[in-house]
């Protein structure tokens, strides 16, 4: 059992943060709602059980005796299994919507990542390898730069500069191809003119702020934040659930001040044009569809904030169709096991996630499972191709749907 | 014989010992020296952690850390539960109850220490104190639905994804003791003194009519009994108090904060 006296374990949480070890009451609401405790039944991955661990840490390193007489050393076994936990977390913020203290693990834990991973004790398997990946390519993905745009064709319009922007992201370009061709149809088919970094689009740094990697995330930040001022970016659409969630909260802080564009998710857009009369949808859908709402788009920064009515919107405008509720929908949507770099660690606890989807939509008696993230596209149809699930549900981005339908 | 006494009046140590003061006045300061060095361990850590601009923890130190967290006490939040209530009626009409009774008492415990060394003789003399009895003893009552049925919920009803602790078992029997405990000095008191008014005092007067049947009108029964329960009352209260910065009851002084915190977060197009 080796004991090591850790250099500081907090100086780069806030007061807040500190306060928020302090406030669990323990009470349980969290389990409720955690997808990686419903799948594995491990009370060390609940978020209550995290915060108690770290805060035995915390005051064995910055407590009143350790200040008075110098801190005393951490089980080093305990720091290794607490990183493990840590990380078998998709920080999707289902617990801090239900947490009666308000604790918000969605900022909390990427923190606590990045003091591990400075520690020396993070990431976890394959997530050490997308530093130098994300350096090299500029996208999570390993693919190249140059094939970023390899999906646009030449009826594609996208102006040099406008003040509307488009932040692609690197889901869109490299895994929801159908995702952002339908988007692009429909903001060309309402003659809404955009512009976009394209090749010249860098990652937004979600999947390196998420699993703790800071390193890169200034650079990032400033090279997209001037492309998109270059181009006369006044108001920025975001499609991917991620990247919004990465350009609202993060971006500010090593951008270093304000951005300066207003931010909106394409649904939100979607939706006006269709209030507006600029869109209207003329095929027919005839099918009985459900709705995954992604966490980091229906529960933003916390609930109440995010967008979940707009999309709803948009599906019911499609003639024809059926659309039934997930029992889990809105802001306690269920999490699809995408996130918070847990794929990379953990692939096998992400497809049961996911999976859960499929059984939930598959109660409601849906054929098609409308989801609006890359993430969720992508993970939704790989867990039921893992889990050779028949027949197959289909799997369809909302905005693929739409142009589609047009 | 009984003794009757002209008008309602609440004798602060009566029936307690000279003997037993000093221990008395020991056991609170060093109660209260645990419970202090309880809560600078806490907030010691606190005041280590980054200033982030948007927020109003920014700038504050120690004693504005602290009063923060009793102002942020009385939002809406934490006195009517709002976010608990979003989740389930029942857990939040049980937090209210332990938060207003929790209040209540310990304000009529301050009121009866300033009445009596301050000599206001305000607070345990005549109506106002039938009234501020009534009050502390609808309170209690308050207090221990809420523990019993926290007990029931954990240890009976079980809910599937509860975690137990043993903690919690003791966090609620130590106030299950001292709700209890408070009652029956109440009601030890009542069943010797038997004053006129004391049905303003329900509960009080439903423990005394119990005690006064177990002892069978033995009044230095009731007395020997009365000092004990009182001794003892005092043991487990010094004994929670001093436990409670290093237990989970510590959220009494941060979860208001972190609750605050929670409804002050923006929302997507601020930007």
């Amino acid at each position: 059992m080796t004991k090591v006296v850790t250099p500081s374990l907090i100086d780069n949480l806030t007061k807040r943060q500190l306060i928020e070890l302090d406030a669990c009451v323990r009470c349980s609401e969290c389990l409720y709602e955690c997808p990686v405790y419903e799948v594995t039944k491990e009370r060390s991955l609940t978020m209550m059980e995290k915060l108690r661990i770290f805060r035995r840490f915390v005051t064995a390193r910055h407590g009143l005796k350790a200040r008075l007489f110098g801190p005393s050393p951490v089980d080093e076994g305990q720091l290794i299994r607490f990183t493990e936990d840590l990380y078998k977390c998709t920080v999707c913020g289902d617990c801090a919507v239900v947490c009666p203290v308000g604790i918000h693990c969605q900022e909390l834990w990427p923190a606590l990542r990045a003091k591990m991973v400075q520690l020396g004790y993070g990431p976890i398997g394959l997530q050490k390898t997308l530093p130098a990946i994300v350096k090299e390519k500029h996208n999570p993905f390993n693919q190249p730069h140059d094939k970023r745009t390899a999906w646009m064709t030449p009826d594609i319009k996208v102006a040099d500069k406008a003040e509307l922007g488009f932040y692609m992201g690197c889901g869109l370009h490299y895994v929801g191809v159908p995702m952002l061709e339908g988007a692009v149809k429909i903001l060309n088919a309402a003659s809404v003119p955009f512009t976009s970094m394209l090749e010249d689009e860098w990652d937004c740094g979600f999947p390196l702020y998420i699993i703790g990697e800071l390193g890169q995330l200034e650079e990032l930040v400033k090279h997209n934040v001037e492309g998109l001022v270059e181009r006369g970016v006044k108001r920025l659409i975001i499609q991917c659930p991620c990247c919004l969630n990465q350009i609202q909260n993060v971006w500010p802080k090593y951008y270093g001040g304000k951005l300066p564009f207003k931010l909106v998710h394409i649904t939100q857009v979607v939706a006006d044009l269709i209030d507006q009369g600029k869109l209207k949808f003329t095929k027919h859908l005839n099918e009985t569809v459900t709705y995954h709402d992604p966490c980091y788009l229906a529960r933003g920064q916390g609930e109440g904030f995010g967008v979940i009515e707009e999309p709803r919107k948009i599906i019911r405008s499609f003639p024809g169709v059926n659309f039934v509720e997930l029992e889990k929908h809105g802001v306690l949507t269920r999490c699809c096991g995408a996130g918070g770099g847990i794929r990379r660690a953990y692939g096998d606890l992400a497809t049961e996630m996911a999976f859960d989807i499929v059984k939930a939509a598959e109660k409601t008696g849906a054929k098609t499972i409308i989801t609006n993230c890359p993430a969720c596209y992508e993970r939704v149809r790989l867990s039921m191709e893992v889990k050779r699930f028949a027949p197959q549900m289909k799997v369809v981005d909302l905005l693929q749907l739409a142009a589609v339908l047009l | 014989m009984v003794l009757l006494l002209p008008e309602p009046l609440r004798e602060v140590y009566w029936n307690i010992p000279q003997e037993v003061l000093p221990f008395f006045y020991v056991g609170a300061a060093v109660s209260a020296l645990m419970f202090s060095l309880g809560v600078l361990n806490r907030v010691s850590v606190w005041v280590q952690g980054q200033d982030d601009e948007r927020s109003e923890l920014s700038g504050r130190g120690w004693s504005g850390l602290l009063v923060l967290s009793l102002t942020k006490l009385f939002v809406q939040d934490c006195m009517f539960a709002k976010r608990i209530f979003s989740r389930s009626v029942l857990r939040g009409v049980m937090l209210i109850l332990i938060i207003w009774s929790t209040l209540a008492l310990f304000a009529g415990t301050v009121l009866v220490f300033l009445d009596h060394y301050l000599h206001l003789n305000f607070f345990l003399r005549g109506n106002v104190y039938l009234v501020f009895s009534l009050v502390l003893d609808v309170a209690g009552l308050a207090f221990l639905i809420f523990i019993i049925f926290a007990l029931f919920r954990r240890y009976v009803i079980r809910p599937e994804r509860m975690i137990l602790s043993l903690e919690d078992g003791v966090i609620l029997i130590l106030l299950l003791l001292i709700g209890v405990g408070g009652f029956a000095v109440e009601g030890l008191r009542l069943a010797v003194l038997r004053p006129e008014n004391m049905d303003w005092s329900p509960v009080g007067y439903a423990f005394a009519q119990a005690f006064s049947s177990f002892y069978g009108g033995n009044l230095e029964g009731l007395k020997r009994a009365h000092a004990m329960a009182w001794i003892t009352h005092a043991i487990i209260s010094f004994t929670f108090i001093a436990y409670l910065p290093f237990s989970k009851m510590f959220h009494l002084f941060a979860s208001q904060i972190t609750t605050s915190a929670a409804a002050q977060r923006y929302k997507y197009g601020d930007q």
